[in-house]
């Protein structure tokens, strides 16, 4: 695997808590993402899923640099940020974009379409304004927009046509790699499916590298081609699209999958149905994390947490194939 | 106990706003039997809500007003006589006899459906304290039963907690309890677990199962997830731009499916385990405010042709009760 473009080692991301007025004390640490290690290869889409608060979004955010890491390493192209100078980071910062999940917040009401699609390249600088309105028209076609759109206010989009004009934005300085928060969670159906198509069709065209985010099983593996399975800021399984659903391995991936209503009358509901609630980041259960809510927990589990190694995909005790 | 429940015929809701006349449901007909689930399915803006709150008679108005239409419910009083009311016919006041004792509705977000300054045991008590008139050990007795028929454990003590001190799925839990409180024959559930996490709405549908076999009453589940409707419904009603284009049951849906919206629907979800380009639906729903002529899917519609741009097609049967409003339909799935 010669080809990586994007890989993350160790990342590791702590909030800290803390609690009163004049000593302002830290009081513990919201483990958001805790060691998380996996990597991408040019060309192609990892997909993560997991619960709200398994730290899906906390990974976006951490390489889009809007927050600072606490421990681990991001590298890009085989180079850790931290070793990358000021021109190699800019480079960084442009070759990586995002399209978030509600187009409604994501856009600014009080600018046009043009000027959201450009602004990214006004902050990279190095264009003239001919340069922009011609790159916004040719943007404006291949996210399927017609012409006229230029000029309209987001407020004269409907859902499915503003996360169009997100995906133009992103695409305007020519990144590598776009990173994908739940792009579709807040669509209709018919409109999801005219935005993952498209999704498709430019990772094509353009050569892209995503990260895609969701929450939606079915969405995830449409589009990826690995897929990595989150709980409570770790990775537990991490599998190639295609096979994760025919071998899964880990019992939490198992109960995720099978949560997931089929849309076919005839199939047998055979539900094993995860009971409880994820359990509070701030104290997360020792041991294995999954253990509280796992139907094969043994006490192995409840005391010494899975490793997960690169050539295991899955960080459980048992073969539970 | 079987028989009809519900019977809605040709009801009309409109909004007229300052740019004209909204037609969020126009021509709405369809039947609900006692015990059964049926599903309206639809995207947004095509009339479920608003379907189902004219039920209940809660459409806010102005701007909105209930313009046509009967809704007959069947229903026993105390004596165990059965009779047939017009909703539509009842003044405000009696219609309040109805909300959350015969008919009662579980709203999607339960961060808003539930009020945050009152313990959840006063919110859950309400249908009681209003409907049944009871108050003090009987009452508390009333709502620790229904919160164990929701199974929140320890309600005896979560009872005297505020909503923001239970989780999102909990809170689902805690609407449901008011909604079943007073064992409604008619139970609406507008997107009932569409802000919760995949393993969460597992669980509350599992929970919707249970109390709907425990109880046998019927349920209006409005949705746009077809793998919950395939799960829980016997009947589908598929809404496009106010108006029913398909019913039927759930398995001739799902396999034959008649009208090309509905047809398109089922093809553009992803599904587990089959990963292929999806189909995708061109173009996007239309303006209420100015629907094309004819059938109002013919703009996106890859089997139009003159007939479908100039009259709405009428109503088509299928078997049994099952129809489609399609020029296009000749039997089978449409092709």
């Amino acid at each position: 695997m010669s080809d990586v473009v994007l890989a993350v080692n160790k990342l590791t991301k702590y909030f800290p808590v803390r609690a009163g007025l004049v000593f302002d004390r830290t009081k513990g640490y919201v483990k958001a993402v805790d060691g998380v290690t996996f990597e991408i290869n040019d060309g192609q889409t990892f997909g993560l899923v997991g619960e709200s608060g398994c730290g899906k979004t906390t990974i976006a955010k951490l390489l889009l640099l809007l927050e600072p890491l606490t421990d681990g390493s991001i590298l890009f192209k085989g180079k850790t940020l931290a070793e990358m100078n000021n021109e190699e980071m800019r480079e960084y910062k442009f070759s990586i974009q995002a399209v978030f999940q509600d187009p409604y917040s994501s856009l600014n009401p009080r600018m046009r379409a043009c000027d959201i699609i450009s602004e990214p390249m006004t902050t990279a600088g190095g264009f003239t304004k001919v340069d922009k309105e011609d790159r916004v028209k040719e943007l404006l076609e291949v996210v399927g927009l017609l012409p006229e759109s230029a000029s309209m206010y987001p407020h004269e989009f409907s859902g499915g046509q503003r996360q169009r004009v997100a995906v133009a934005r992103a695409l305007s300085v020519n990144p590598k790699i776009i990173i994908l928060d739940e792009p579709v969670s807040a669509l209709d159906v018919s409109f999801q499916a005219q935005i993952l198509n498209l999704l498709g069709d430019i990772q094509e065209r353009f050569g892209l590298t995503y990260l895609i985010i969701s929450h939606d099983l079915a969405v995830v593996e449409n589009i990826s081609d690995t897929i990595g399975v989150m709980y409570l800021g770790k990775l537990v399984e991490s599998a190639p699209a295609a096979s994760l659903y025919s071998e899964v391995q880990h019992p939490y991936t198992r109960a995720l999958l099978s949560a997931v209503p089929i849309p076919d009358p005839d199939v047998e509901v055979t539900q094993e149905v995860l009971g409880g609630e994820v359990p509070s980041p701030l104290n997360p259960p020792k041991g294995c994390r999954c253990h509280p809510r796992c139907s094969l927990k043994q006490v192995i589990c409840a005391e010494q947490e899975p490793e997960f190694r690169a050539g295991h995909r899955v960080a459980c005790h048992f073969d539970t194939n | 106990m079987n028989g009809r429940l519900l019977e809605v015929n040709n009801l009309q809701t409109h909004f007229f706003v300052r740019r004209g006349i909204v037609k969020a449901v126009d021509g709405v007909s369809f039947k609900i039997d006692k015990g059964k689930v049926l599903g309206l399915v639809g995207e947004s803006g095509c009339g479920k809500s608003v379907t189902a709150m004219s039920i209940l008679r809660l459409i806010p108005s102005p701007p909105g007003k209930i313009v046509g239409g009967e809704i007959l419910f069947r229903s026993e009083d105390e004596s165990g006589n059965e009779e047939e009311i017009d909703l539509l016919k009842l003044s405000l006041i009696e219609i309040r006899k109805f909300r959350g004792k015969r008919i009662s509705v579980v709203l999607q977000d339960p961060m808003t459906s539930l009020n945050p300054v009152f313990t959840i045991g006063n919110q859950v008590g309400e249908p009681f304290r209003l409907h049944e008139k009871l108050s003090g050990p009987a009452l508390l007795k009333k709502i620790i039963e229904v919160l164990k028929r929701v199974r929140i454990p320890n309600p005896d003590v979560r009872i005297a907690d505020y909503p923001h001190q239970f989780s999102g799925g909990m809170r689902q839990r805690v609407s449901t309890a008011m909604g079943i409180s007073c064992n409604p024959q008619l139970l609406i559930a507008d997107e009932p677990t569409t802000a919760l996490d995949v393993t969460i709405q597992a669980q509350l549908l599992k929970l919707f199962e249970q109390v709907q076999q425990e109880s046998n009453m019927a349920i209006i589940l409005i949705t746009h997830n077809l793998g919950i409707v395939a799960r829980l419904c016997d009947r589908v009603c598929v809404m496009y731009a106010g108006r029913i284009v398909e019913d039927g049951s759930v398995r001739r849906i799902f396999k034959e499916p008649a009208h090309p919206y509905t047809r398109a629907l089922m093809e553009s979800v992803p599904r587990l385990g089959k990963k292929k380009r999806l189909f995708s639906i061109e173009g996007q729903p239309p303006n209420l405010l100015f629907l094309p002529t004819g059938c109002s899917f013919w703009p996106r519609c890859s089997f139009a042709d003159e007939k479908c741009k100039q009259e709405y097609p009428p109503i088509t049967s299928i078997e049994g009760d099952d129809y489609v409003r399609c020029w296009q339909y000749s039997g089978g799935t449409v092709s």
